[in-house]
Order: C-alpha cells, then structure tokens, then sequence
C-alpha cells in the first residue's frame, strides 16, 4: 500500500502509488494546473463554472537540466529537473527519476517515490520516461 | 507648472466593495483581495475585463502581490502597480489611480488595499494555491530551462551562451559603480562551478546592495530653474505591463515582446533607432531571449550576432554598456534606475572608457516577479540619428 500523497491538493495517489494530477476546467474547455477555486486565468470564470479534472500524467519534455543547487536534504543534488508539456497544454515543472537518457521531446508520465517528510512517510511526485515502470 | 487633480478632466468612484476586516486568519491574501473586487466590480456594474490599470495598496504582503491576486479574475495584461506607502498605502494607491484616470491613460483604474500580517516569504509564494514546483525550481534552475530549450530550439552552442557573460564582464571592468568589475574570458566562465544545466556561476548574477538615483524635470523645470538643456535626457516612451498566457512560451520573453512594441509605438519609432539597451539580464540566456522579443535580432540569431559583436561597445546596438545585472550587478530596487542612469550617462556621452559612439536613442528594460515588465525609451533633445 502506498503512502499517502505528500501534496493532495495537487495529485491523489492510489494503492499502487499511481498518481492524478487534479487540473482546472473552465466552461470555454481550457484546462490549467493545479486546480484552485480562485478563478480561471484563461477567461476569469469562478465558482459553479469552473470544475476539477482529472489529467492523464503523460507530457513531452520541452526542457531538461541537471540543477547543482542544493535546495532539499531529501532529495540531494544534483537533480534533473524538466519541462513538461502535458498532453491537455498546461507546462509544469518537475523533478525526473530514473531518467538519465531523457531528452527534449522525450515522452514522460507521472509516478510517485516514497519521502520522508517530517518523519511521515509521504508518496511524492516525480516523472519518468514513459516506457519504464517503478 | 504643476497642475492638481481638479485641472484635468473630473474622477469619479464608480463601485465599492470589502473582504470584512476581521482577526488574522488562515485566510490567504489572494481571497481577501478577490472578495473585494468582485464586489466592487459587481456594484458598478463592470467587468473586470473593462478596467485599464489597477493599483494595490499593501505595506505589509512583501514584494509582487498584484498579478497572483489579479490573474484569477482572467489575465488582459493591464499595468499593475503595487504602492507602499505605511498606514497611508490604500490613500495613495487610490491618488495615483485618480491621476491615472484624470490623465487619460486609463478610462477605469483598480483601486485595491489589501493587508494581513507579514509572512517569512513573498506575497508570491503565500496565494494559498498549492505549487507543486516551488522547491524544486530555484530562479537559476528556471532559467536553466529556459536556457535548455533555447539552445535546442537554436542550434546554439553552451559557449555562445557564455559569451553574454564575456561581453557584459568586459563592459563592467570599465564602470566604476560595477559589483563584479572584471573582465572574464570565455574560459573563465564556462569553467564553473556550475549552478543549473548550461548556466556556470559567471551566468548568474550577484545579489548585492547599492543605489541609484536619477532627476525627472517637466520642461517648465529646465526653463524656470535655468537647467542645462544640452546635458537632458528625454523620455519618450514608458510602458508597463503585466503577464498574459503564453503557452509554454517562455513568459519573461513574450511580455517582454509586448512590451516592447507598445514603447516603439509610443516612441514613434522601431528596433532599427535603438543605439543602446539596458535590460534584464539576471541569467546569460535572457539576454538572447530579449533582444530577440526586442526586434534586435532575427529569431534564433542573437547569439551569433553577439558573437559578431554587433552587441558589443561600438557595435550595431550596444546591450549592457555598464556590465548588465549579470557583471553591474542586482540589488533589485537600485537596478531599474541604475539603468536609467547608464543610458542618460550614454547619451549625453560622458561614459568615459565605455561610451557608445552614437548613442543617442537608448532602451531601458526590467522584468519583475509576479510578471511585470517596463520598457522605457530614452532619447537625446537633438533626437535620433
């Protein structure tokens, strides 16, 4: 069973450790990440017009580096950090796992690794490429 | 001669709204603020789309709360401004929303005051909307990216990159209010230590402390107070505007574009009557990404301009005469006017051992947390070229 998610407002993650990212739906169809009941960037809706979606976790890499800073214990450095244009158009950041070959264009997906936070064991997102499974 | 609110055209208060004031709470800034202006907007009658510019009033939030706070009503990049100014910062922010309006630059200006107790980081960071990214992307890290996809996109090469260090270091060693005064070789930039992806340490700039000051006179001032003409500068265009949505574009660049054409249209003029900019060049690759969205290079071909040296001291448009935040240096609230300062020092051609020959149109360029983007046009009294 896996830990609980480390950030539930932004992904859930299920017994296997799978996650799903939650984005934001407006009544014209734009999605945007993360979901948030403030209103939509796109046309300004809020309320009963904005709702939450489920995405799919899979993107393109448009961007990848190793970061030499060292910004988190847990996580050491470097770390290899890319863009990812996921396939509904929102571009998020994040850090990749077992990713050593990834490269612009790459086709990568959403997965969770087990981190301690606070001495609480928490499922925290990473993404991958897409044919490996962890 | 100055003139008051009640000699331009007449203001009124259209609409009224409140977030109650209440006990501090766990209720984040961004829901106060939203609170208020839906029912404002709702008790005039407007759309949010309707207003021009908008004025937060805040003394406590920290630096960049406007656009996290404002984009949720939908973005239409309108200028923003936030105004600190202690007990009397709503007062205020309300004046110059008055200003705005009896002035004609905007037709329905935002006037929102918004407070809650101080926080251990910036407004930016505390919108109560979860980030997923927030640890894991220091500043040289985004820009690293942006660098990544550049480069990829391009065809150019890491050392090209580098040599926007090269070039801004060699304009540093020749100004004497310069944090890192000293010329670098290619070599010794690219050898490291290495922060982020292509981006060594010389690629970054350094944060530091200083001042920067300059005088702004209405033509009345020069006549009345007998100042020397020969030696003012003219502002010919100030623009400032806030971020849209860009795709995966990078954001930086494209309000950068935005911004920029607005000021040439302001100024009368185009990229061609540029003799020198002053931009943001926090990290190397934003200087390629800027004179690109500028219109000083062809897309994609900064970097083999600047090889060429049309960037450079004497060349077609000289970028960063006084070393540029990456060699200048960036204690954030000096760096805009400091650059204000470089190019009116440029233009009346008192720059001693970096002086541009020609300069005489010069461009003035900050992008800001949040995002915000100004562009200012600076010209000689005798005009261009």
């Amino acid at each position: 069973m896996s830990a609980p998610s480390a950030q539930p407002d932004l992904y859930q993650v299920d017994e296997s450790g799978e996650p799903t990212l939650i984005g934001l739906k407006d009544s014209s169809g734009s999605v945007s990440f993360p979901f948030q009941i403030y209103g939509s960037e796109h046309n300004g809706d809020v309320g009963e017009k904005i709702s939450p979606v489920p995405l799919a976790g899979t993107g393109t890499v448009s961007a990848v580096v190793d970061v030499h800073i060292p910004v988190d214990p847990a996580l050491g450095f470097p770390y290899r950090l890319a863009s990812v244009v996921l396939d509904e158009g929102p571009m998020i950041r994040s850090v990749l796992v077992d990713a050593p070959d990834v490269t612009i264009g790459s086709r990568v997906r959403a997965v969770t690794v087990p981190v301690t936070r606070d001495d609480v064991e928490v499922a925290e997102l990473r993404f991958t490429p897409e044919e490996v499974v962890t | 001669m100055k003139i008051t609110l009640a000699q331009q055209r007449p203001v009124y208060v259209a609409g009224v709204g409140w977030h109650p004031f209440q006990k501090p709470s766990a209720t984040p800034y961004v829901q106060l603020g939203l609170t208020a202006v839906r029912q404002a907007l709702d008790d005039a009658g407007l759309r949010w789309a309707d207003v021009d510019s908008a004025y937060t009033g805040t003394a406590m939030l920290g630096m960049a709360a406007s656009r996290p706070l404002y984009k949720h009503l939908g973005v239409t990049g309108i200028p923003m401004l936030q105004v600190e100014n202690a007990s009397a910062s709503g007062s205020t922010a309300f004046r110059l929303a008055c200003h705005d309006v009896a002035a004609g630059t905007s037709d329905i200006s935002m006037v929102l005051g918004v407070d809650k107790m101080p926080t251990a980081q910036g407004a930016s960071n505390d919108t109560g909307v979860p980030s997923l990214d927030a640890a894991y992307v220091p500043p040289p890290a985004h820009f690293a990216l942006l660098a990544s996809e550049y480069l990829e996109r391009h065809g150019a090469t890491p050392e090209q990159l580098a040599a926007v260090a090269v070039k801004n270091s060699a304009n540093a060693a020749l100004n004497p209010n310069a944090q890192r005064p000293k010329a670098r070789t290619l070599e010794e930039v690219l050898a490291g230590p290495p922060i982020a992806g292509p981006l060594t340490r010389l690629q970054c700039c350094p944060i530091g402390e200083g001042a920067a000051a300059v005088v702004v006179v209405s033509d009345d001032a020069i006549d009345e107070l007998g100042l020397d003409r020969s030696r003012c500068v003219r502002v010919l265009a100030s623009v400032l505007r806030s971020e849209e949505l860009y795709g995966a574009k990078s954001f930086d660049a494209e309000l950068t574009r935005a911004a920029t054409a607005d000021a040439y249209q302001q100024a009368g003029m185009g990229p061609d009557d540029v003799d020198l900019v002053e931009l943001h060049d926090a990290f190397s690759i934003e200087e390629l990404q800027y004179v690109e969205a500028m219109g000083l290079a062809a897309e994609g071909k900064a970097a083999a301009d600047l090889e060429a040296g049309e960037f450079s001291l004497g060349g077609r448009v000289a970028v960063s005469t006084s070393g540029g935040l990456l060699s200048s240096g960036h204690p954030i609230g000096p760096t805009g006017v400091g650059q204000i300062g470089e190019i009116t020092t440029q233009i009346r051609g008192e720059a001693g051992a970096r002086q541009h020959a020609g300069a005489r149109t010069g461009l003035a360029h900050m992008v800001g947390l949040g995002a915000v983007c100004a562009v200012h046009v600076l010209q000689s009294v005798e005009g261009p070229r």
